[in-house]
Order: structure tokens, then C-alpha cells, then sequence
């Protein structure tokens, strides 16, 4: 029971120190408000899903971007995507919405490896060991990625 | 030097993504996972060590007497399996057609089709092979089921009938027509009892262990079983209907043919449930009488709830009310408690799950389900 109730801890605390984070990987990841919040939530539910099993002493940060970026790529929530219209990301603060509009119709033109690859890196700071375990990538094709992002921008 | 427009949209980025703020809780999914919720039988024994208690009974006597008259000796595991056998078909089909949102009452008649076309049937022989001939006739049985069923889906799509209400009426119709059936024109030779003659006995299902009444159906169920989890979880067909059972709208949006996979969901569940009934006649009774259900149907809605509408969960909760039931007598002898005192722990178990669950087993109470159970590639 102690035990039980040690990984409730644990998840709660992995819940307050990476939510921000998750949620900011999906963004990047999806360049769609809605699913950014709902990729978080699954990745979360995977976490705890998977809580007896884990092994807690390692960083779950990592554990839980890789399943974020595995459930994007669900069959079904494509399918979703596709035939809901787009939700009005009702969520978001409407002093920030006509800014995000702008922001998310530039960082469209880029892919998703590009876009997660530009973001991380350069707006939330994460060193690119990090972000390309993160993207499943090698440090090379991040950093490829990633000036192939500021180009793409710059020429738009 | 300006700003350049990657350096405006990336400020932008981060002023937009930094304000999204974070839930007030962490996401947990709203039921547990297990299959058969024990914690729950555990509670439902507690409550009815109390009733036997206040019967007079001595509990553990009675436990005693239960578990031993269950599995105590081969012809109680035999007996076991012979009251598992139609509980775990018809389980099924509660599990088949509640998961796609089709509520299925009518499975009590459904299984007494299947067991009228056997007993029927099977006063006749083919130029067969016997055991083709079963074969043929279960096949029958399981297509009468199937058309019952069809005949409260066909309303339901066409009429827009609520099948709550068609398939309990059918529940009816059955059992009426039997009735008549075994006391007009399928009435034994003799004449004496209101029951069908006794099917030929090449087509009696072969028995597992001799001397022991348990029988190869019991198997065959449990393949079905195994299949049922194909077509269920491994199937786009029985993803689609688990998704018109999750929600129909949504379902349909997606360009589910969701009618469709409605019919089909009860008209499965009907099969089974006549495969229940007809496999009860050739291996267990031999004939069709009145009351030949002691309301099987029904408490397969039981089983299929305890097992969470999944097949290894239906069968575990259908042998779990089968030990019961195999055991109740055991109880009785040793213990003085009613063997009726099973129906009340059988009742108990399922008052604790719906009280204690809120209906999260039922399709569209359980939101986390989807993340558990992707879509077949």
C-alpha cells in the first residue's frame, strides 16, 4: 500500500513539474492548440497507465515526450483531426489568440520535426541531446532540421 | 539591427505557449482496469456472511460447503462447467451487443430459439456424418437465434423501436411459443409430458471425461470466446462497432456505416445466444420442455457486467456464477442456508457494481478507454 501510494506521489509530482512542458512539446509537435492539450492529457494517462512498471528513478520527462509524439501519430486522432471541424481552442486567453493565429499559420509551413526541432531549441531552451532523444532523431539531423526551420521562415 | 521575422514569431511562440496554463488536476482515468473487480466480490462476501449469520447459518460452513460442492471433486469441476457453458455464450452476447451501445434484452428468448430449432431439428437425422449433422443443426441454432434478434434490430433501424422494449416483449413471444410448441404440435410421442421428444443420440454432444456430465460445448465456447476477443479488439469491423457503441455520433461523423454494425452486433449476439440454447439441448437436456432457461438470459447480463463486457472477463464471471450455481446445493446440505441464498449473493455482487461503479463499464462511461485499445492497423 506505501508503495502504491508513493507512485501517486510520483505521479503527481511528474504531473506539476512537466505538464507545462509536455504540453509545449505537442504544441510544437501538432502546431494545434486543442490537440497540444489533448496529446498532454493522453501522454499523462499512458504515464499512468504504465505507473507500476516504470522505473521511477529515472527522469519521466523523457518517457513522457516520447509517448506524446507516439500518440500523435494514433490512426485514429488523425482521423479526428481531419473530419472534426477545427475546435475554437477555447482554452486559450483571448488577448493571445490573434497573436497565435499569426504565429501557427507561419510555423504551418514547416513540418513537424522542423517546427518541434526550431522551438525547443531556441524558445524553450532545451540543449539538443535532449530535444533530439525527445524527436527521436540523431543530433545531426536536429541541427539540419533546425536551420532548415529558420530558413523556411525567413523566406515566408 | 531590427528584428529579424524568425526572432518576432519565435517571441511570439513563446509568449503564446507559456500562457496555456496547466490543469487544476492530474489526468487519471476514471475507472479501474481489472477485469473482475474482486475488491467488490470480496465486499459482496462480506455482506453475505452476515445474511447467512443472521439466517442462522454458520458463514464459514456455508463458504465451505460452497467452494467444496464446487470444486471439491471432477464432477464438481464437471458440474461447474456444464452451469458455465450456457452462462459463458450468453455472457457473450450481452458483451458483443452492449458494447456497441445495442441493449439486448432478449437474449433469454434468443437462447430459446436456438433450443427450440435443436430439439426440433434433432428428432430428424441427415445423410450425414453425425457429427456434421450436429455441426449443421448448432449452425441452425445459432441462425434461429440470430433471426430473433434480427427481428428487434430490423425494428430498431427501420422503426426506430427502442430494443430495450422489442427484445423483452420477444423474451415473451418465445416462451409462449414453446409453451404452445411442447404442448401441441412438438409434444413427446407418448403424449404424457408437455416436452419434446428426445433428440437422437448420435447427435448428443460427446462428453469430455465419461461418466461426467461436462461436455466438448464447454470448449467450444470457450474458441468462441477467444474469437469473440478477435473480432472485438483485433477487427476493424469490431472497432467499429465498439466505436458506435462509445458514441454513435462520433461514430458516424467518421464514416462508420454505424446502422450497419448495429444489425450486426444483435444479430451476432442473437447467434450466440442460440448457440447457447441449442448446445443446452444436445449436450445437457435432450429435449425442450417449459422453464427449460432457468433464466440464463438474464443472468448473463450479470456475467457480462461483472466481466466488464470482455470476453476473458465473461469468462471468468461466467464461471464464477457457475461454481456458484454448482455449489448452492453443496450449501444447502451442509449448511441448512437456501440454495435460493446464491441468487442473493449473485444479486449482491451485482448491486455492489452498480453501486460502487457508476455504470463505467457500460459503453460511453469510460472515457479513458480509447488510449487502451488503439485501432487495429
Amino acid at each position: 500500500m506505501a508503495a502504491v501510494q508513493g507512485t501517486d506521489l510520483r505521479y503527481e509530482r511528474a504531473f506539476e513539474e512537466h505538464w507545462d512542458d509536455v504540453f509545449r512539446f505537442s504544441l510544437a509537435w501538432t502546431n494545434d492548440w486543442a490537440a497540444a492539450e489533448d496529446l498532454a492529457q493522453d501522454a499523462y494517462l499512458r504515464l499512468w497507465q504504465h505507473r507500476a512498471d516504470l522505473d521511477w528513478d529515472r527522469p519521466a520527462l523523457p518517457w513522457l515526450l516520447v509517448a506524446a509524439r507516439r500518440l500523435a501519430t494514433d490512426r485514429f486522432r488523425s482521423m479526428r483531426r481531419r473530419i472534426l471541424p477545427r475546435s475554437a481552442d477555447a482554452s486559450i486567453d483571448e488577448a493571445v489568440r490573434v497573436r497565435w493565429l499569426d504565429v501557427r499559420a507561419a510555423m504551418s509551413n514547416l513540418s513537424a520535426l522542423e517546427r518541434s526541432a526550431l522551438v525547443l531549441t531556441a524558445v524553450e531552451g532545451w540543449s539538443y541531446a535532449e530535444v533530439a532523444t525527445a524527436l527521436g532523431t540523431t543530433d545531426g539531423a536536429l541541427r539540419a532540421a533546425v536551420s532548415r526551420a529558420r530558413l523556411k521562415l525567413e523566406v515566408a | 539591427m531590427p528584428r529579424s521575422r524568425v526572432d518576432e514569431l519565435l517571441e511570439g511562440w513563446k509568449m503564446v505557449s507559456h500562457s496555456a496554463e496547466r490543469p487544476i488536476e492530474a489526468p487519471r482515468p476514471r475507472g479501474s482496469r481489472s477485469s473482475l473487480p474482486l475488491g467488490l466480490v470480496a465486499a459482496a462476501a462480506i455482506a453475505i456472511a452476515l445474511i447467512i449469520a443472521l439466517s442462522g447459518g454458520d458463514p464459514a460452513v456455508a463458504f465451505g460447503a460452497l467452494v467444496e460442492g464446487a470444486f471439491g471433486s471432477v464432477d464438481s469441476l464437471s458440474e461447474v462447467a456444464v452451469k458455465s457453458c450456457p452462462l459463458l455464450l450468453a455472457g457473450l452476447a450481452i458483451a458483443v451487443s452492449f458494447q456497441a451501445g445495442v441493449w439486448n434484452i432478449g437474449v433469454e428468448g434468443q437462447l430459446l430459439m436456438g433450443a427450440l430449432t435443436m430439439a426440433a431439428l434433432g428428432t430428424h437425422n441427415l445423410p450425414l456424418p453425425a457429427g456434421l449433422t450436429l455441426a449443421v443443426y448448432l449452425v441452425a441454432a445459432a441462425a434461429a437465434g440470430a433471426g430473433w434478434a434480427g427481428i428487434a434490430g430490423q425494428l430498431k433501424l427501420r422503426r426506430n423501436v427502442n430494443e430495450v422494449i422489442s427484445t423483452i416483449m420477444l423474451n415473451f413471444m418465445a416462451l409462449g411459443l414453446i409453451s404452445y410448441l411442447v404442448q401441441g404440435p412438438l409434444m413427446e410421442a407418448a403424449g404424457r409430458y408437455p416436452q419434446t421428444d428426445a433428440v437422437t443420440a448420435a447427435l448428443w454432444m460427446p462428453r469430455l471425461v465419461l461418466g461426467h456430465r461436462a461436455h466438448l460445448g464447454l470448449l467450444l465456447a470457450l474458441v468462441i470466446a477467444a474469437g469473440t476477443h478477435v473480432l472485438l479488439y483485433r477487427s476493424i469491423l469490431g472497432y467499429e462497432m465498439r466505436a458506435s457503441g462509445l458514441n454513435i455520433a462520433a461514430a458516424r461523423l467518421a464514416g462508420i456505416d454505424v446502422d450497419r454494425r448495429l444489425l450486426l452486433a444483435m444479430t451476432l449476439s442473437g447467434a450466440l445466444a442460440g448457440l447457447a440454447g441449442g448446445i443446452e439441448v444436445s449436450a445437457v437436456t435432450h429435449r425442450l420442455y417449459e422453464r427449460f432457461s432457468p433464466g440464463w438470459g438474464f443472468t448473463a447480463i450479470a456475467v457480462g457486467l461483472l466481466g466488464r463486457l470482455s470476453p476473458a472477463g465473461v469468462v471468468v464471471a461466467a464461471f464464477f456464477f457457475g461454481a456458484l450455481d454448482a455449489g448452492s446445493n453443496a450449501m444447502q446440505r451442509a449448511a441448512g442456508v437456501s440454495s435460493v441464498l446464491v441468487s442473493v449473493i449473485q444479486a449482491i455482487v451485482i448491486l455492489s457494481l452498480v453501486a460502487l461503479e457508476r455504470g463505467r463499464w457500460l459503453p460511453g462511461g469510460r472515457r479513458a478507454a480509447a488510449p487502451e485499445t488503439p485501432a487495429p492497423r
